[in-house]
């Protein structure tokens, strides 16, 4: 039973950090805390289910398709709605990263209605069984997507001028001004990649709940204790403190009980932040060059 | 033009805050559109005498964790508003008055209902409440309207600790929640072979955990024991840690006192784990068509129980028969009714009922009305007691087979036979 525990945390990290990567790269790299992020995820989720229930595709063809009208979207509302506010502060950001939530959220609640829906498949509870553990197929590939995921957007970050562009305004902002990068269009580009991201998870998750316009909401808490628990801006800190969050969160069910998983969360947070603050992977100041 | 040059002369500045006045003026007249307005009930045409109104307030939640219950609530409301307006309003002495139920929002969130509720009493000047969803609600509004001295009919508040307050204008139409799962486990214990042990997992919140201490209470006086008894967080999104315990100690009866989202998550974990107990019940879920909808097969011999049911044998004389209001229902919005619709209809079918009595709108003499009445209606028998419970309800229990709600007990309602053990 301790095995399936830790599988089950494993598999649960693995869609906690697949969550979180966005949100991490568009705080590390614009200092905006994107409290939009849960409704990308909600997006995703119902596009994943409209793609399903009028065209019949399943959600591993539909996310492409998903991934790439949520970069557009993501890019569409930082450039025209969230970058006027940015040199702001941090406050302004969060109230309109907020608003722009409830207007999401509200959208898709009118569009959709508050019914549950759900992308249901043939294979959508079956597994592998490896001796006495089972291992759902659908976690399994969120996890692996989220690998995934990452590598590619490692490879994105130091081998494209794209990448390279959004990397250098992260460390140092007026020194890439200097060359030439358009910092405006960093930004949006760094919120689409983080939309897509979300996007995707939100089409996985499809098949693993029944959802409503809500479905997001509670993975930002999550995504926050993660980003800080893996480093801001770390991509292999976002995946690292999702398994990590997902194995305490397990653990702490069959120790302490169910009831104590949200307590287990922040008290991590209040651990990292008291003892290392820069998080598991992270650098200091990596991205709070800028002010 | 976003550069915003233009605004450096004294004419563009001029435009630029017409602009701005313009489109926010317009934002929020767009916002008020999507701000609550009284429900759409018939405008009374002028009649010869013309009715009065009376206004009923009504805090819902139409987004958030409880959006589906608060939809069915208002439908609910709305059903029985509509219907009483079209026979021409509730007689209170010698007046009539329509009613217009004035609704609100409030996000399934306690302290944003609460405030709805003072504003419903103190701006909309109510005249009386229609319960929130849910007992955590209810039990901060009912506080607001005990003060005001305004009187609210709880339609799903059924935590035992809302009616041990004393209050004098809060009434319950459901039966006290701790009695949820009896008729599924006094049904199981029919069962032979008489399954022997029992979990129960509850999510952290009011009417759960007093759901999941009166199943308890009640498993362990029928002489079964319960091996394992937990909680998990109210929305949690993964619950496969404590369903791998509970496989652990594989019990026959798996109890699950939640909403909606955590029954659905349940019975997917639990396939995705490849395990599942003799007899598996929730609350509230397994009544939802949605469901049995989004879960599909997986949903199959699924126990649940229910405060009302289409096919409960009960019947009044506004409603007709509890399958004749499920039918005109589902007539005017394509579903069935599950009790969420259904008690609020009834709620307003007792008001009436009480305010034809007691032959005005002052509320210390319609709750003594309300004290005082004993119903048989299409939701069942309706009698309070001094504190405002409806001690003369009882909920059945059910099973999902082939798609259908079979009731199973208690005997006299029952319609078929169980699938036992869960296959």
């Amino acid at each position: 039973m301790q095995l399936q525990i830790l599988v089950n945390g494993l598999l649960l990290g693995g869609l906690y950090g697949l969550v979180t990567i966005g949100f991490s790269l568009v705080w590390g790299v614009t200092n905006v805390v994107n409290i939009a992020h849960s409704s990308f995820i909600t997006l995703g989720a119902y596009g994943a289910w409209l793609l399903y229930s009028r065209l019949d595709l399943g959600p591993f063809t539909s996310l492409p398709i998903v991934m790439a009208v949520m970069f557009l979207v993501g890019f569409a509302i930082q450039h025209q709605v969230i970058n006027r506010v940015i040199r702001h502060g941090l406050v302004m950001t969060l109230i309109i990263t907020f608003g722009v939530d409830l207007i999401l959220t509200n959208a898709v609640l009118l569009t959709f209605s508050a019914d549950y829906r759900a992308v249901k498949l043939p294979y959508s509870s079956s597994g592998l069984t490896l001796g006495s553990i089972q291992v759902p197929y659908l976690r399994l590939s969120i996890f692996v997507l989220a690998l995934v995921i990452m590598a590619l957007l490692a490879t994105f970050l130091s081998r494209t001028r794209s990448g390279r562009a959004i990397r250098a305004t992260a460390l140092n902002q007026e020194a890439a001004l200097l060359m030439g990068v358009t910092i405006d269009r960093v930004y949006a580009t760094t919120y689409g990649v983080a939309a897509a991201i979300a996007g995707g998870a939100g089409v996985l998750m499809s098949t693993l709940y029944s959802f409503g316009p809500e479905v997001g909401r509670g993975f930002l808490t999550r995504a926050f204790v993660i980003t800080v628990l893996g480093g801001l801006g770390s991509l292999p800190g976002a995946i690292l403190g999702g398994v990590l969050l997902g194995l305490i969160e397990a653990v702490t069910t069959v120790s302490l009980g169910a009831g104590y998983t949200e307590v287990m969360a922040f008290a991590v947070l209040v651990a990292i932040l008291l003892f290392r603050p820069q998080g598991l992977l992270g650098k200091r100041f990596y991205g709070g060059a800028k002010s | 033009m976003f550069s915003f040059k233009w605004t450096r002369t004294r004419a563009g500045r001029l435009l630029a805050t017409l602009l701005t006045t313009l489109v926010a003026v317009g934002l929020i007249a767009g916002c008020s559109k999507s701000e609550p307005k009284p429900a759409a009930s018939p405008t009374p045409a002028p009649a010869a005498a013309a009715p009065k109104t009376m206004k009923i307030g009504v805090a819902v939640s139409m987004t958030g964790n409880f959006s589906k219950e608060g939809t069915l609530m208002k439908q609910g409301y709305d059903f029985w508003a509509e219907k009483i307006n079209a026979v021409g309003g509730i007689k209170v002495g010698n007046d009539t008055y329509k009613v217009e139920l004035v609704y609100y929002d409030d996000k399934s969130d306690t302290t944003t209902s609460v405030k709805l509720t003072e504003k419903l009493i103190t701006e909309d000047k109510v005249s009386f409440i229609f319960g929130p969803y849910s007992s955590g609600i209810t039990q901060a509004t009912s506080a607001i309207s005990e003060k005001y001295k305004i009187i609210t009919i709880g339609t799903t508040s059924n935590t035992p600790a809302l009616y041990e307050r004393n209050f004098k204008y809060l009434f319950g139409t459901l039966p006290l929640a701790p009695t949820y799962l009896h008729p599924v486990i006094e049904f199981a214990a029919t069962l032979d072979p008489k399954p022997k042990t029992a979990a129960i997992i509850t999510p952290d919140n009011l009417f759960a955990l007093s759901a999941a201490e009166g199943a308890k209470a009640k498993v362990e006086s029928l002489g079964l024991q319960v091996v394992l008894n937990e909680k998990f967080p109210m929305g949690a999104k993964d619950v496969s840690s404590l369903l791998s315990q509970v496989k652990a100690k594989n019990p026959d009866m798996l109890l699950v006192t939640g909403f909606f989202t955590d029954g659905t998550l349940v019975v997917s974990q639990l396939k995705e784990l490849k395990w599942s107990p003799k007899l598996l019940a929730f609350t509230i879920s397994a009544s939802i068509p949605d469901f049995r909808k989004n879960l599909g097969a997986d949903a199959e011999n699924v126990f649940g129980a229910e405060w009302w049911l289409p096919n409960m044998k009960y019947e009044d004389k506004f409603y007709g028969s509890a399958r004749k209001f499920a039918d005109d229902f589902k007539a005017k919005y394509g579903i069935e009714p599950t009790y969420h619709a259904a008690s609020p209809a009834v709620s307003g079918l007792i008001l009436q009922k009480a305010l034809e009595k007691a032959g005005t709108l002052d509320s210390d003499k319609v709750a003594d009305a309300l004290r005082s009445l004993e119903l048989e209606t299409f939701f069942g028998k309706i009698r309070f007691d001094a504190q405002g419970r409806n001690v003369a309800g009882q909920p059945g229990a059910f099973q999902i087979q082939k798609g259908e709600l079979v009731e199973l007990w208690p005997k006299d309602i029952a319609r078929g036979k169980a699938v036992y053990p869960r296959p």
